[in-house]
């Protein structure tokens, strides 16, 4: 039996069918915690090579892989490890999968499993049709050089395949908790914040409201050619003006850089709250937002209700924006006439087949971006300090976010 | 660039004759990144102090900053060779020969001998001669540089028909003149941010046991701002100096300031939090480094606190942070009260510092001479100096 079928919720009563796919041991605790505390209509399936962490929860459906070279045991760190067991266990995780009409992808990157296989499973995520969204927490830059080195590389392969990819860096966490917080709070707020992402996205598709969406919309908003999608949540209160909500959104740690600058080509905002919101609020929040974050092709809105909330609205922003779209329109197309004896440009179809070409990726211009960051060093050498560089804004190397007004 | 003149009287007193200042071209955090442009902003530097003081000058005293600087600590020990165990000034010589006779690695070049207090079987004294023991040791701290680096501002003054007298590290220049008798001897940290680098200077018993140069100042500030609020470098500039502080404060949050305040193309509302955040996270890390550098423990149980110099330690509240990161109480340092009143600034501390430094060397130089002619007498400026 399909394993997300189990919890007897997803697909039930015309449903649209969610499964999250927990990656790794530390995916799985965020999942266990998900299972008591989550919503049952969403199907939950954890992968892993570790046969200790798939048994910490008989409820949890699980697969193991690996079976034959790792014999129950961990990747022992080594992401290559993991990236085999998902290419061996190829067949059992397509037929594990199913046919989701949404599907979430959780892994912790760094270390063995999670890191190797996500772009794996990603791939195989990708080929079902169904829109794929992932969750990836990244390393602590105490946790050094290499996990942070290896989780970036993960999350290149997952972006290729993947349609919304959301980083969720623990560094940013570290500054979400106080200081004379338990250190388990932390990871606490690690699965708090999976949580409240995916209630954010399923939220429209299986919570009853006013606008609710289906999952064409969301194949819609996520879906596409060569695009960026940027993602925010937050919870506030009831009663929370416009303004307040704007710059919660922004400073969330789920929020992808450059959330100021987007200009998205689709926009769906998503409101849950206890019980329907006041219509001056609606109309408030639902113009504020739509302008604040400039759509520019749609923008839908969806409100939803959930007795769980209680005193608080979740207001979720899920943007795409087609990369090739410039804010400036183009020049008419020129076409090969007798009156215009000028070639087709070559550059689109060129770009296409680039962003085919597996492992293709765009280089020369990263030292320019670097160059960015530098301000008015970037015209000298780059000198290390005690192994960082200097030059480079302590904000951005510790990945602290500044809030713009 | 800054430059002070001074005329140097018999009877070993100072006084300031000129004094000049240009914006530093071609130098970036204390190395040489275009060499014409430096030597001639060196020359336009040097033509307004001779003319300003209407002397000419032919030496001069330079004092370096930069990475490039490094220091080690190397301690020494012999046997006094007195039957009577008595310590000989020859047993001093000894054992300061050895602790100075550490090898460098190639490329590197000694720029100053810092010697700490005197041990007799392991006991601090200040003058073992005469005193009786079974061993005397001694520990220097050694500065060295970058050969090239140093050779490069050398010869960058030379470009100028300029001769240089000696070299002295900023850090131990600046330092000498924030920090008070007591102070240094109670053990202290000077710490001396300026434009390109921020050199510090740790204090105990009287003498330097540690110094650093990091290759951090205002400018690092300025560009944090300019690529954080996304505004120009004179507009984050501007911002820093007259709404920045070193610490985000709780009113801060949702407060907003006006990059020029007039409403016109080009102004912009910037967030005050954003702004004390970004100076906050820098000069945080800044402090973390030396306090790294020195030791936690060392500076807390070791120092009675910091002394803050540098143009950069204008921006409000930056002894607050420090206090914060460093564990130890911290305070904008003041000048002695001798300083001229235009010359009270935080960002004269090195340049005074030089002028000290060259005064004492005068002053040894005079005294040796006078030992081989017979008795002497040091004048009141430099007692009071080598006092301080």
């Amino acid at each position: 039996m399909n394993p997300a079928d189990e919890r007897g919720g997803p697909g039930a009563g015309g449903r649209p069918r969610i499964t999250v796919v927990g990656l790794g041991g530390g995916a799985l605790r965020a999942l266990q915690r998900y299972r008591r505390e989550g919503w049952a209509e969403v199907g939950l399936l954890g992968l892993d090579t570790d046969a200790r962490d798939l048994e910490a929860d008989r409820d949890l459906p699980g697969l193991r892989l690996g079976r034959e070279s790792l014999r129950g045991l961990g990747c022992g760190g080594e992401p290559e490890a993991g990236r085999q067991a998902a290419v061996d266990g190829r067949e059992e995780i397509v037929a594990a999968l199913g046919s989701p009409d949404l599907l979430f992808l959780v892994g912790c990157l760094g270390k063995g499993f999670a890191t190797g296989a996500l772009p794996e499973v990603a791939a195989l995520a990708a080929e079902s049709g169904a829109p794929c969204v992932v969750l990836a927490a990244t390393p602590f830059s105490f946790e050094g050089e290499q996990p942070r080195r290896r989780a970036e590389e993960s999350l290149a392969g997952a972006r290729r395949v993947a349609d919304c990819l959301i980083p969720l860096p623990n560094d940013l966490l570290l500054q979400t908790v106080d200081g004379s917080d338990r250190a388990d709070r932390l990871f606490e707020r690690a699965d708090l914040w999976i949580q409240r992402a995916i209630s954010g996205v399923a939220g429209p598709l299986l919570r009853p409201g006013r606008m609710t969406v289906d999952p064409g919309t969301y194949r819609a908003t996520l879906k596409g050619g060569e695009s960026r999608v940027l993602f925010s949540t937050c919870r506030v209160p009831v009663g929370t003006d416009l303004a307040a909500v704007q710059r919660e959104l922004v400073a969330s740690p789920l929020a992808g850089a450059g959330w100021e600058r987007a200009r998205p080509d689709r926009l769906l905002v998503s409101v849950g709250s206890r019980e329907p919101l006041p219509m001056s609020t609606f109309s408030e929040w639902s113009t504020g937002l739509t302008a604040f974050f400039r759509a520019r092709e749609s923008a839908t809105v969806s409100l939803w209700n959930d007795p769980s909330l209680g005193g608080e609205v979740e207001v979720t922003l899920i943007a795409r924006t087609e990369i090739g779209r410039g804010g400036r329109e183009g020049p008419e197309e020129r076409t090969r006439s007798p009156d215009h004896p000028v070639h087709q440009s070559k550059l689109a179809s060129k770009r296409r087949q680039a962003a085919a070409r597996p492992g293709a990726r765009q280089e020369e211009f990263d030292d320019l971006l670097a160059g960015q960051e530098r301000g008015f060093f970037r015209d000298g050498a780059s000198e290390p300090y005690a192994g960082i560089d200097l030059d480079k804004p302590t904000y951005l190397r510790r990945g602290i976010r500044i809030r713009h007004p | 660039m800054r430059a002070l003149v001074g005329e140097v009287f018999p009877d070993q007193s100072l006084n300031i004759i000129g004094r000049a200042e240009v914006d530093s071209v071609g130098i970036a955090k204390g190395r040489i990144q275009n060499f014409r442009q430096a030597s001639d902003r060196l020359g336009e530097l040097i033509e307004r102090a001779e003319s300003g003081a209407g002397v000419t000058i032919d030496s001069v005293y330079l004092a370096l900053a930069g990475a490039h600087l490094e220091g080690a600590s190397h301690p020494a020990v012999t046997r006094v060779r007195d039957p009577s165990n008595r310590v000989s000034p020859r047993d001093l010589q000894r054992v300061d020969r050895e602790a100075k006779s550490k090898e460098l690695a190639a490329g590197r070049v000694y720029i100053h001998f810092i010697r700490n207090s005197y041990r007799l079987d392991g006991r601090r004294v200040e003058d073992p001669v005469g005193m009786t023991a079974e061993e005397v040791g001694v520990t220097y701290w050694l500065l060295h540089g970058g050969e090239k680096a140093v050779s490069e501002h050398i010869h960058l003054v030379n470009s100028q028909s300029l001769k240089v007298a000696d070299v002295i590290v900023s850090s131990v220049a600046s330092a000498c003149m924030v920090a008070s008798a007591e102070e240094k001897r109670a053990g202290c940290l000077t710490v001396d941010i300026g434009a390109g680098t921020t050199d510090y200077a740790l204090y105990e018993h009287g003498s330097i046991v540690r110094t650093g140069s990091i290759p951090v100042g205002g400018g690092h500030l300025t560009n944090d701002l300019t690529v954080g609020l996304r505004v120009l470098p004179d507009a984050a500039e501007e911002l820093k100096c007259e709404r920045g502080a070193a610490v985000t404060e709780p009113g801060d949050r949702g407060e907003t300031v006006h990059l020029y305040g007039d409403l016109t193309i080009g102004d912009k509302a910037i967030d005050l939090s954003s702004l004390n955040r970004i100076l906050e996270v820098r000069l945080e890390e800044l402090f973390e480094l030396i306090r790294d550098e020195c030791g936690e423990s060392r500076l807390r149980e070791g120092s009675s606190g910091a002394l803050l110099t540098g143009g950069t330690s204008r921006l409000a509240k930056v002894d607050t942070l420090a206090e914060r990161v460093l564990g130890i109480p911290a305070r904008v340092a003041s000048h002695p009260d001798w300083v001229a009143e235009e010359l009270q600034g935080p960002e004269s501390s090195t340049v005074l510092g030089v002028l000290h430094y060259a005064l004492e060397a005068e002053a040894d130089r005079q005294a040796a001479q006078a030992r081989r002619r017979g008795p002497g007498r040091v004048g009141r400026f430099s007692r009071f100096l080598r006092s301080s």
